[in-house]
């Protein structure tokens, strides 16, 4: 089952349709802010056998700079949950890869902080 | 397992941070995402569900305590520093922000932003990251490029538990008053980690 191609007047299809089934939360730790792009070669077209969907998130995440599973979300217009199960699904087939946001230790290093305030004071 | 073997080899090339935006409704947290974003604000919804809701009950399952909150969220792509800058404005709802870890998880810092004729709407948000020890600055929005108060005046009526807690008067319209925001926030960052990290 596939959406409506039709722009306006898709048709909702079901959250198990688009997952294979799987409803249980993501265990891979997906957040919103992670980062997600697609692997080599997946991103032009050469999935034709792939729910629209995916071809979609694949053709809007493409490498070096990809996107976020919120802005992924925001824009195909899914909400955050049912997004998270569908790109872990994807990630086990090797179809995205992932960044997670920088952790604790990170985001306190001054060095970083430091190139991070230099970079916005020269937007 | 991929996951973990995907994370890094030429991944995406830049890693993500994020700094929350929070406040009132109707105080401007959009309007400041605007100013600063370098793509239109963009939504994104989760629909939460209170504590205990059984997943196996399925009885009744829609009378069960639920909301959708919803998120307005820009980016700043911070190429020199190697990070994507994402700022989420947070919901209004600041009561269901404890079921949602995804929100402070990663998360820099904050801006509170407040309306000086409805204070009180802030409190929760500055409650929150007080709590949870989320670095924060408090931007007063100047409607109609008006502000009665002085930072000083507005520092004292919020009460906040750390006075260096900075607080600034700012146009949430004007992308330099925004930018100059975040530079606090940084500014005082990089002094809490001077602080935490002695070199």
């Amino acid at each position: 089952m596939t959406a409506d191609p039709q722009p306006g007047r898709r048709r909702r299809t079901r959250l198990y349709a688009l997952t294979d089934g799987r409803t249980a939360a993501s265990r891979h730790g997906l957040t919103m802010d992670t980062v997600i792009t697609a692997t080599a070669g997946t991103g032009h077209g050469g999935h034709g056998s792939l729910p629209t969907e995916w071809q979609e998130i694949l053709a809007m995440c493409p490498s070096p700079n990809g996107r976020a599973v919120a802005e992924i979300a925001a824009r195909m217009r899914m909400r955050l949950t049912p997004m998270v199960v569908l790109l872990g699904e994807m990630l086990e087939r090797g179809l995205i890869r992932h960044r997670p946001p920088l952790d604790a230790s990170e985001t306190s290093n001054v060095h970083l902080l430091m190139k991070i305030r230099d970079n916005l004071a020269r937007l | 397992m991929p996951a973990s073997d995907t994370a890094d080899t030429a991944g995406p090339a830049a890693s993500p941070v994020k700094i929350l935006v929070a406040g009132g409704f109707g105080v401007g947290k959009t309007t400041l995402v605007e100013a600063i974003s370098e793509i239109d604000p963009l939504r994104t919804e989760e629909r939460l569900t209170s504590a205990g809701v059984g997943v196996d009950d399925l009885d009744g399952i829609e009378s069960k305590t639920a909301t959708t909150v919803a998120m307005d969220f820009g980016r700043i792509t911070l190429t020199d520093a190697g990070v994507v800058l994402y700022l989420f404005g947070t919901p209004g709802q600041e009561r269901f922000w404890f079921m949602w870890d995804d929100l402070l998880y990663g998360a820099l810092g904050a801006i509170v932003l407040v309306d000086t004729r409805r204070l009180d709407r802030s409190f929760p948000a500055i409650d929150f990251f007080e709590n949870r020890g989320l670095p924060f600055v408090v931007g007063a929005n100047c409607f109609n490029g008006e502000q009665p108060y002085t930072a000083e005046e507005i520092k004292a009526a919020l009460h906040l538990r750390d006075p260096d807690t900075p607080v600034l008067l700012l146009d949430a319209r004007s992308r330099d008053d925004v930018r100059g925001c975040l530079l606090s926030l940084l500014d005082r960052l990089i002094t809490q980690a001077h602080v935490t990290v002695p070199v």
